[in-house]
């Protein structure tokens, strides 16, 4: 019974995430952005500009 | 009525093929050609196969071949009977070559019925199928509910142009583990009927229908090919159900 109820929640919970992501997917999509993972890095932020240099 | 015998069997081919796009038998394509070809006074002969439409007719003392592939449109109820009204304005005289080819050109590019309100009615209608049944409320709650669960799911992979066999066994699938709540959280007295209920909005009907009423008429090839599509989407959707049976241990195989 437990295995069940186990079982059960998880896939409701995998169909709930399917939910969610698809929502995320076309929302960011709708944004015009076409990338749907950005990675980044904060060193970024040191890149100094032809003036400063 | 003067009719330039090529546009009119360009028009004739495109539209036998929607009205079969839309879901219509072979019979009312061949009745609604007819009546049309009958008032342009166009001899043609037409061949209805699985996935397209063989249209000959003669032209200018020669004999033209137009073939049209039959559009991978969704059924519709409303498409087939404007396009069935159409092919008996154009009968009644009250409409020249270019009016029908402007009224058929704005029923095809109708849009469907609101998705919302088919999803709604989809799961309501599959709760009653639960009460003709015999289910009790809360089997018809548990089944509107993974109804309404699936059938958006069916939607979402379907506008991603996703198979449409895997559609139907992964939301035969989602269905029936919703279903199997009953069984696991002991919720009602009748939970085998919200388990046997929760998948029929995904029975293709209307093929199977159409599949024996071409079959009366000796459309063999379209008969046959209608009602392999039909089965091997039930064999889909029973593979699915049977997977969410497996996969919560109910032991009822």
């Amino acid at each position: 019974m437990d295995n069940q109820v186990a079982m059960w929640s998880l896939v409701m919970m995998v169909m709930v995430a399917m939910f969610i992501i698809r929502s995320a997917v076309n929302a960011r999509r709708g944004h015009g952005n076409h990338k749907l993972f950005e990675m980044g890095d904060e060193f970024s932020m040191y890149d100094l500009g032809e003036d400063e240099l | 009525m003067s009719i330039n015998p090529k546009e009119a069997a360009v028009f004739l081919v495109d539209y036998a093929a929607w009205l079969y796009g839309c879901g219509a038998t072979c019979s009312r394509i061949t009745k609604n050609v007819d009546r049309i070809a009958q008032v342009w006074g166009l001899k043609f002969e037409m061949n209805i196969l699985p996935g397209s439409i063989q249209f000959t007719t003669e032209v200018d003392d020669c004999s033209q071949v137009f073939i049209k592939k039959t559009p991978a449109t969704g059924i519709s109820f409303y498409k087939n009977t404007q396009l069935s009204k159409l092919s008996w304005g154009i009968a009644d005289g009250k409409m020249s070559l270019n009016d029908a080819k402007e009224a058929f050109r704005k029923i095809i590019t109708a849009p469907f019925t609101n998705k919302w309100v088919v999803l709604v009615l989809a799961s309501l209608a599959n709760l009653g199928f639960c009460r003709i049944f015999g289910g009790d409320a809360i089997a018809m709650g548990i089944v509107f509910i993974a109804t309404l669960a699936g059938f958006r799911l069916k939607q979402i992979l379907i506008e991603e142009h996703m198979d449409h066999k895997l559609v139907f066994l992964i939301c035969a699938f989602f269905s029936s583990v919703i279903a199997t709540s009953g069984y696991i959280f002991h919720l009602g007295d009748k939970p085998e009927v919200a388990l046997g209920t929760c998948v029929l909005y995904l029975i293709p009907g209307i093929p199977y229908i159409n599949s024996i009423s071409d079959l009366l008429v000796g459309e063999y090839l379209v008969a046959f090919s209608r009602f392999m599509n039909a089965l091997l989407l039930t064999f889909c959707l029973s593979v699915g159900l049977a997977c969410g049976i497996l996969l919560m241990n109910l032991q009822l195989f």
